[in-house]
């Protein structure tokens, strides 16, 4: 593929999922000048892209979208659903067109008739729509007469941005043309401001006062008692306009670099330490060069982690466009209430969370949602609402999945896991509301009798937790009967850094990620119990099954003292202690794939490099635990 | 409408173009005056000043570009009459070089008739 095509690919991504959600917010609000001029744009973009490709037919395909849209920029046509819902299939043939250039590396074979077909819709809804306005005026968002004022005073904004030969021509014709506008509008007072400003821009080196009257002016016109709903598009920031596009691999080689500058900064401090020990002179000095180094490196690996930091916008944004097809297909009106997309996280987790977002808010719409009778028979509105959420809280993201729907229904969860024989019915009677919950996370468990069209395809919630936890998150659910349900995942800011604990089994260090350590503590021997063959002991009330990290690793018998020391630990559900010889460092680390020999250890998550060169077996905890008790 | 009749300077090469906009522009209650190309346009300016222009892009002999260009040069008032420009491109390019020479607002051919009419009406600072 050459050059030009890659690069088309990249930002006609781009352009097509911001088009989509400048379309679905000029849906919402057809007044909304910003979106139209953004969707506007996108098409145009993506006109000028395939120009530059020599992709002939998706620029027909785009001309004719930007068409349309132009003519709602002159207020020729109104926002309908039926023009929102054409554009949007025309963007979803720039997809699949897209799809295939990256699948084969060339231009689609065939894509003149599907250019054709979208041109000859166009061309339809302008038919009807031309019947439409002779009989009635747009209805709704703003008149044409001030959307053509408003687009005329901005263009006058933009005149006076330019300098050069004619500039005092410019400067007082664009006063001109805007006083002019207001007078036309019924506001000489206005008007009259804007000639001072042309008079004053004139006499003296300041240049800039017409536009600034303009502007005030046209906000004045905003505050009006009858408000034009328009804002200039000056204030809406181009997200591109700051930012560098740097290739994925060069970042990615950039993290790999830092990463090995923090192997050998840890080997350095090993240095450090071992000059500490000895009577050397420079000791002090290596300790404090060391420090800033370290300070340095800390600040070097958290700069080019933010490289790889994304907004949740590009993953929250597609469920606009989802939850209004879902809404459709199952005839369920539902409102998408999206909150957070500013938040940032990791390129990784950013890129992986859209498919087990995807399979929470099929449930929420397919399982939580009722049908409007139902909903009206209990008193709730007829439009459902799900709340896309996400937050910062100190190192890790929140994201929530919130329905207003029935909730849990969670006698009907003891008699599936029955049915589907993952309980028998005397343990499913014993269980806690809490512990039934969890048992939707269980693989094989799917309330729905019959598969949907939506959600029922064997994938359940077992799968998104998998899914989560391979990013180091962890899933919640929350659920109200028959006020809704929350399914949070709580996932690390950063994929890249794990903080860990360090432990010594059987002569082995061993790492335990920090987020599943509960706490550490130290038991005489004769407080811990047998129960058969295994262990366990009691910490505040509660039997914890104990095990010994080295002999269930299979590596050297433990050291016997006095006292057991006890790493207590959970993770995804499970949890129990594990007996170490001693507890070590703190540390941050790096976590690659075990790979080569390491792999073929059972419960190792991932391994990091040592100071002294060694390797630090980073433990999956809740492997561990699996492994004891099969 | 304001005392007297607001007047406008249609410059466009194309007859029936010409015609179209004298139709609309008069039904407003405007005065239209008609230049072939950049060079008339500026001749006839220089001897009557308009109060808006309707300028074409592509036109021989002076094209709207150089006419704006020059237009803007000359001295006050004559350098400060509002200009439509009107072209059969909408590409992002066209629209800058249009600006660049001094073209108040650009509109894509063809132009509807309230378009037309409201925009000169803005133009001249008089009521629809």
């Amino acid at each position: 593929m050459n050059e030009f095509l890659e690069q088309f690919l990249v930002e006609a991504r781009e352009l097509v999922e911001q088009a989509v959600a400048d379309l679905l917010a000029l849906e919402r609000e057809p007044g909304d000048r910003a979106s139209l001029d953004g969707s506007f744009r996108a098409f145009h973009t993506l006109k000028g892209g395939a120009g530059i490709v020599d992709f002939a037919a998706m620029g027909r395909a785009m001309h004719a979208a930007e068409d349309v849209l132009s003519m709602v920029r002159r207020g020729d046509r109104a926002v309908t659903a039926a023009l929102i819902g054409d554009c949007l299939a025309c963007l979803d043939q720039v997809v699949q067109w897209l799809d295939s250039i990256e699948e084969s590396g060339e231009l689609p074979s065939g894509a003149d008739a599907a250019a054709g077909r979208l041109a000859v819709r166009f061309a339809a809804g302008e038919a009807a729509i031309e019947v439409a306005k002779t009989e009635a005026p747009a209805v709704g968002g703003e008149t044409p007469a001030s959307a053509t004022a408003s687009a005329i005073l901005r263009e006058q904004i933009a005149l006076l941005a330019i300098r050069g030969e004619g500039l005092e021509g410019r400067i007082a014709s664009a006063g001109r043309v805007a006083a002019n506008v207001f007078r036309h509008l019924g506001r000489p007072d206005v008007a009259e401001r804007i000639a001072d400003a042309v008079t004053e821009s004139l006499a003296g080196p300041e240049r800039e006062s017409v536009a600034r009257a303009i502007e005030s002016a046209m906000e004045s016109l905003n505050a009006a008692p009858a408000p034009d709903p328009i804002e200039p598009v000056a204030n809406r920031p181009d997200p591109l306009s700051r930012s560098l596009r740097v290739d994925a691999e060069r970042v990615d080689a950039l993290v790999s670099l830092t990463g090995e500058l923090t192997v050998a900064k840890n080997a350095f401090r090993h240095i450090a330490m071992l000059a500490q020990e000895g009577d050397n002179p420079l000791s002090a000095s290596i300790g404090s060069e060391y420090g800033k180094l370290d300070r340095l490196i800390n600040g070097l690996q958290r700069a080019v982690l933010e490289l790889r930091i994304l907004p949740l916008r590009r993953v929250f944004q597609r469920f606009s466009r989802l939850v209004r097809e879902m809404s459709e297909t199952l005839a369920r009106p539902v409102r998408l209430v999206i909150e957070g997309e500013e938040t940032q996280a990791d390129k990784a987790i950013v890129e992986m969370l859209f498919e087990p977002l995807l399979h929470v808010v099929r449930n929420a719409m397919d399982h939580g949602v009722e049908p409007s009778a139902e909903r009206a028979a209990v008193g709730k509105s007829a439009i459902a609402t799900i709340c896309l959420r996400a937050r910062r809280e100190g190192e890790h993201v929140v994201v929530e999945v919130e329905d207003d729907g029935r909730g849990i229904d969670t006698d009907r969860v003891r008699t599936v896991a029955v049915e589907r024989g993952l309980a028998t019915f005397d343990i499913v009677a014993g269980m806690s509301e809490g512990a039934v919950i969890d048992l939707i996370f269980m693989a094989g468990f799917s309330t729905t009798t019959d598969v949907s069209d939506l959600s029922g395809r064997g994938v359940g919630m077992d799968a998104v937790r998998a899914s989560i936890e391979r990013l180091g998150g962890r899933v919640q659910l929350e659920t109200r009967k028959g006020a809704g349900a929350i399914v949070r995942f709580v996932l690390p800011f950063s994929v890249m850094m794990t903080r860990v604990m360090t432990v010594e089994a059987g002569g082995q260090w061993f790492g335990i990620p920090l987020d599943a350590v509960i706490e550490t503590i130290r038991v005489p021997r004769h407080e811990i119990r047998s129960v058969g063959k295994a262990h366990a002991l009691v910490l505040r009330n509660r039997t914890v099954p104990l095990i010994g990290l080295a002999a269930t690793l299979g590596w050297a018998k433990a050291e016997s003292s006095a006292d057991a020391t006890v790493v207590v630990a959970s993770s995804g559900g499970v949890s129990g202690g594990l007996e170490v010889d001693r507890l070590g460092a703190r540390m941050d680390v790096m976590l690659k794939p075990a790979e080569g020999l390491l792999s073929g250890i059972p419960a190792i998550a991932g391994t990091t490099m040592l100071g002294d060169g060694g390797v630090l077996l980073v433990l999956d905890v809740k492997e561990v635990f699996t492994l004891t008790t099969s | 409408m304001a005392d007297r009749k607001m007047r406008i300077l249609v410059v466009d090469d194309a007859n029936l173009i010409r015609l179209y906009y004298r139709r609309i522009l008069e039904e407003a209650g405007f005065e239209v005056e008609e230049a072939l190309n950049g060079i008339e346009g500026l001749e006839r300016l220089l001897v009557s000043p308009a109060d808006a222009l309707i300028v074409d892009i592509n036109m021989p002999q002076m094209d709207g570009v150089t006419f704006l260009s020059a237009l803007r040069r000359q001295a006050l008032p004559l350098s400060s009459i509002p200009a439509l420009v009107t072209s059969t491109e909408s590409s992002a390019g066209d629209i800058a070089t249009a600006r660049a020479a001094g073209a108040n607002f650009y509109c894509v051919k063809p132009i509807g008739r309230e378009d037309l009419a409201g925009a000169m009406a803005m133009f001249c600072g008089v009521r629809a």
